[in-house]
C-alpha cells in the first residue's frame, strides 16, 4: 500500500516524491509519440488534437503517429459531463502512476514507496501551482526542469489567486447522491448517466467545481498570441485549459489526484456522516455504471500497461482504492471538514420542523419532482469586459410551489425545494474563459443586493460546440445550485414569484472572437 | 401535474412503444386496405406492370388509403426514435405548457414526414415504372440507399439528429420538431424507399430498415468522410448482455462498501 501525500506538506519543494516524479516525467518525455509508455502517448489518451499540439511545439512533422488501431483503442478517452468522469480518471491515474513507478525503478529510485502527490489548493496560500512546477530549473540549478511548462498562463501559474476562495468551492461534496435527477436539477456529486462521453452535456458536481475551474485558472490563455488560421483571432490556450492538451502538463496529474481524493473523501469522510437514503455517499450500483460503457456497446476504457500490453477496466475495478493498493494521507476535502448535516442545518435556518425523513433510510428520492420555474426565453452573448444583466420570467404557480416549500416544507418529505440555475447550451471557440454569475431580486437597479452564484469555466466547451461532436454542437449546460441564495432572498422577503435577476460578469476581458453564446438561462426547482 | 423525471421518461417510452406497436400490428396484420402486404405501398408498387400510370395505382388504392398506410409506416418506424428529443422538450417546458410543447414538437416532426410521403411514394412508383423487372428496380434503389448510407451527408444528417436546442416556447418546439424531422428524413428516406419497393417481403424489409435506423442512431459521431456506418454499438451491447446472461459478472452489481475487494488489475 502506498500513500499519496499533499504536495505542500512534503519536506520541501523538491522532496523525494517530486524529484523522482520529475525524473520519471523526463524519461517518459524522451519517448516517441507512438510509444504507448511515453508521456505524449499518455497525454493523448486523455485527448489529442494534432494541429494544436503542433502549434504548441509539442509535436512536429517528424513525429509519427501510432497506428490507427492503437489510436482508436487508446486516444481521446477522457470522460467529461458524465458519471464516468471519476472512475475513468482514477483508472488513468492508476495506469500513469504504475508507469511512473516503472520508470523510477529503471532509474534506480524508490519505486515501491513512490506515489503521485496531490495538490490540495483549498488550504490557505496553497492555491498556486506547487513551487517545483514553477521553477525553470532543477534543484541543482540546471535549466530543463520537465515539471515546468511554458504554456501555463493562468493566475495560479505564478502565485496564489487572491480571489480563490470566492471563485472555487467544494459544495459538491455535500451532495449526498452520486448521480442526481438531472433534467435541470442536481447532477449529483459524480455526474449523470451517459455512455462513453467524450464531450457535451451536463457536468457532475465535482467536475464543475473544483475540477473545471482549476484547469482554467492554471492554464489560462496567452495575453497576446493567437492560434494559427482558421482560429487566428483566438488566444492561444494554456495546456491545462483544453482537454486535448491538459494531460501534457505534469501538474495535471496532481490536480486529478486531488479530484480522486475528493471522490474517496465523499465516499467515506467523515465516518458516520448523515445519510437520508441508503444509496447516499455510495457509487451507482447498476450494471451500466459498474460495468462501464462496454455494457451499452460503447468503446471500453483501455490503458497501456508498462510492458505495452493493454489493460481494460470498468468502474467496478477501480471504485475501491484499497484494491488499487493506495490511500491518501488526508481525506479532509478542503481546509476543514464539510458540514456534518447540511440538510438539517438548512431546515433549521428556514425555521421548519425537522422532518422525520432526516432520521434516515426513508427512500425519499422516489417520486421527486424537477420542474422548470422560468427562463429568460432567449439567448445571451457575453464578450468584452461588460456585464450582462437580465430578468428571468418565472411561472407564478410554479414559483408559488417553491415558496410554499420554503415556508412549510414539501408534503411527504417535509423538506424544502432545492433551486438550480441552468445556463443552457453554452458555446464558445475558447475553453480558457471564466465568467461570474450573480443572482438577485428583480427591481434592484444597481444590483447592490446581487449574490454570487458561481464562477463558470468553459473547460471542454470548444469540443462540445463542434457540430461534428457527439451532441451536434449543443455545447455544455452549466447547472448552478442557488438554493442558499434563494433561501436568503426568501428569509429577507425579497423572493418574488414573477421575476429574478441574473447578471453575468466576465473575469477579465472575453475577446470578441471567442464570445460566449448562452442559449438560454432557466431556473428549476427540485423537490426533495 | 408534476411528475418525477424517471417516471416521466418511463411514461414516454411506454406511450411511444404503444403507438409504434399498434401501428406495426396494423401494418403487418391489419385490414387489406392499410396493411403492408396489400398496400403499404410496397406490394402494390412492386406489382405494378412496367409503365403503369398513376390512375392504375389509384384504382387499386385511394389517396386516403395510401395516406393512412404511409402514416402507419411513419408511426411504426419513426415514433420510437423521438423518445430522447421528446424528453428534452418536456424538460425544457413549464409544467402547464407541456402538452402544447409536445403537440408543437410532434406536429412539426410528423408534418415533415407526412408531407414527404407524397414525393417518396411518387418516387417509388416512378422508379418501379421505369424498370420492366421489379428486382432491377429494387436493386437500383437499394444501391442508391447504400451509397447514401455511406456518404458524408448521411453522417451530417445523423449527427444533427442529436441536436437538442434551447426551447423558449411553442414556436421553438415547433421549429425543433420540424428541423428534427427534416434531418431524420434526410438520413432515413433512401432506406424507406428501398423498403417500399421490396416485393413480397415489405413487412420484413420495413422491420429490418427500422432496426437499422434505430441502431445507427446509437453510433458515435463521425467526421466528414465516406464509409458505411455499421451498427456496432447495438451489436456490442447485445453481445455484452448475452455474455452477462450466460456468465454472471465478476461481482454482482452493488454500491460501494458492499463488494469484495478483488479487481481486474494488470499483473
Amino acid at each position: 500500500m502506498h500513500t499519496r501525500e499533499n504536495v505542500y506538506e512534503l519536506a520541501d519543494d523538491w522532496a523525494e516524491p517530486i524529484l523522482w516524479y520529475a525524473r520519471g516525467v523526463k524519461a517518459m518525455q524522451a519517448k516517441p509519440l507512438s510509444e504507448p509508455t511515453g508521456w505524449r502517448f499518455y497525454a493523448a489518451i486523455h485527448g489529442y488534437l494534432r494541429w494544436l499540439w503542433d502549434s504548441h511545439g509539442i509535436t512536429s512533422a517528424a513525429d509519427a503517429e501510432p497506428s490507427a488501431a492503437e489510436m482508436g483503442t487508446y486516444f481521446d478517452q477522457c470522460q467529461h459531463q458524465s458519471w464516468f468522469f471519476l472512475p475513468w480518471h482514477r483508472g488513468y491515474l492508476f495506469a500513469l502512476e504504475r508507469q511512473m513507478k516503472h520508470e523510477i525503478a529503471a532509474l534506480g529510485g524508490p519505486a515501491e514507496t513512490w506515489a503521485l502527490p496531490y495538490w490540495n489548493y483549498f488550504e490557505a496560500g496553497r492555491s498556486a501551482v506547487p513551487p517545483a512546477f514553477r521553477s525553470l530549473d532543477w534543484p541543482d540549478g540546471t535549466g530543463d526542469n520537465p515539471l515546468f511548462v511554458v504554456q501555463r498562463w493562468g493566475v495560479l501559474a505564478t502565485g496564489p489567486d487572491p480571489a480563490f476562495e470566492r471563485r472555487v468551492h467544494l459544495n459538491a461534496v455535500t451532495d449526498r447522491e452520486f448521480s442526481g435527477p438531472g433534467n435541470g436539477g442536481s447532477t449529483g456529486f459524480g455526474g449523470r448517466p451517459t455512455g462513453f462521453n467524450w464531450a457535451g452535456g451536463d457536468n457532475g458536481g465535482v467536475e464543475w467545481q473544483p475540477h473545471n475551474i482549476l484547469h482554467t485558472l492554471t492554464g489560462g490563455s496567452h495575453p497576446a498570441d493567437t492560434l494559427p488560421p482558421p482560429n487566428q483571432n483566438v488566444p492561444v490556450p494554456g495546456l491545462m485549459s483544453v482537454p486535448q492538451t491538459a494531460a501534457l502538463d505534469p501538474v495535471f496529474y496532481l490536480h486529478h489526484c486531488n479530484i480522486d481524493r475528493l471522490w474517496e473523501s465523499w465516499n467515506r469522510f467523515p465516518a458516520g456522516k448523515v445519510a437520508i437514503n441508503p444509496s447516499d455517499w455510495s457509487n451507482p450500483s447498476g450494471v451500466n455504471w459498474q460495468q462501464g460503457p462496454a455494457s451499452t456497446g460503447d468503446r471500453p476504457f483501455a490503458m497501456p500497461d508498462t510492458d505495452g500490453s493493454r489493460w481494460d477496466f470498468v468502474p467496478n475495478d477501480v471504485e475501491q482504492i484499497a484494491a488499487l493498493d493506495y490511500d491518501y494521507a488526508d481525506l479532509t476535502p478542503g481546509a476543514a471538514p464539510p458540514p456534518a448535516d447540511p440538510t438539517a442545518a438548512r431546515v433549521a435556518n428556514l425555521g421548519l420542523a425537522q422532518p422525520a425523513a432526516l432520521s434516515g433510510a426513508s427512500g425519499m428520492t422516489t417520486g421527486r419532482v424537477v420542474e422548470r420555474l422560468g427562463s429568460l426565453g432567449r439567448g445571451l452573448r457575453l464578450a468584452g469586459h461588460g456585464a450582462e444583466r437580465r430578468s428571468l420570467r418565472l411561472d407564478p404557480p410554479t414559483a408559488a410551489r417553491l415558496t410554499n416549500s420554503l415556508s412549510s416544507g414539501n408534503a411527504g418529505s417535509g423538506l424544502p425545494d432545492r433551486v438550480f440555475l441552468n445556463l443552457e447550451n453554452v458555446r464558445s471557440r475558447s475553453d480558457a474563459v471564466l465568467f461570474e454569475v450573480y443572482v438577485g431580486p428583480a427591481g434592484d437597479p444597481d444590483g447592490a443586493s446581487r449574490q454570487l452564484a458561481g464562477t463558470v469555466s468553459l473547460f471542454g466547451t470548444t469540443l462540445a460546440s463542434s457540430l461534428e461532436g457527439s451532441h451536434a454542437g449543443n455545447g455544455i449546460t452549466h447547472v448552478l445550485e442557488i438554493t442558499d441564495i434563494v433561501d436568503r432572498l426568501h428569509l429577507g422577503g425579497a423572493l418574488g414569484i414573477e421575476e429574478l435577476d441574473v447578471e453575468l460578469v466576465p473575469v477579465g476581458s472575453i475577446p470578441e472572437a471567442v464570445a460566449v453564446e448562452i442559449g438560454d438561462i432557466s431556473l428549476y426547482r427540485q423537490s426533495e | 401535474m408534476t411528475v418525477a423525471p424517471l417516471r416521466r421518461e418511463a411514461m414516454i417510452a411506454v406511450a411511444l412503444a404503444t403507438v409504434s406497436g399498434i401501428s406495426w400490428a396494423a401494418l403487418l396484420t391489419g385490414p387489406a386496405v392499410i396493411s403492408a402486404p396489400a398496400l403499404c405501398t410496397g406490394r402494390l408498387i412492386a406489382d405494378l406492370p412496367s409503365g403503369a400510370e398513376l390512375r392504375y395505382l389509384l384504382a387499386q388504392a385511394s389517396p386516403a388509403a395510401l395516406a393512412t398506410s404511409w402514416t402507419l409506416m411513419v408511426a411504426a418506424m419513426m415514433v420510437p426514435l423521438f423518445a430522447s428529443p421528446l424528453c428534452h422538450v418536456l424538460v425544457r417546458s413549464l409544467s402547464r405548457a407541456r402538452l402544447r410543447m409536445i403537440g408543437s414538437f410532434v406536429g412539426g416532426y410528423l408534418a415533415v414526414w407526412l408531407a414527404a410521403g407524397v414525393p417518396l411514394i411518387g418516387l417509388a412508383i416512378t422508379v418501379r415504372a421505369a424498370f420492366a423487372e421489379p428486382r432491377i428496380a429494387v436493386g437500383v434503389v437499394f444501391a442508391v440507399a447504400v451509397a447514401w448510407q455511406a456518404c458524408g451527408w448521411k453522417r451530417v444528417a445523423l449527427n444533427r439528429c442529436h441536436a437538442r436546442p434551447v426551447l423558449g416556447g411553442e414556436m421553438a418546439a415547433l421549429s425543433f420538431g420540424t428541423r428534427h424531422g427534416l434531418w431524420c428524413l434526410a438520413g432515413c428516406a433512401p432506406l424507406m424507399i428501398a423498403a417500399l419497393l421490396a416485393p413480397a417481403y415489405t413487412g420484413l424489409a420495413m422491420i429490418a430498415a427500422a432496426l437499422w435506423i434505430w441502431a445507427e442512431r446509437l453510433e458515435p459521431p463521425r467526421g466528414p468522410g465516406f464509409g458505411l456506418i455499421w451498427p456496432r454499438r447495438a451489436s456490442r451491447a447485445a453481445a455484452h448482455h448475452l455474455r452477462l446472461a450466460l456468465a454472471p459478472p465478476r461481482r454482482a452489481a452493488s454500491g460501494r462498501g458492499r463488494h469484495g475487494a478483488s479487481a481486474s488489475l494488470p499483473t
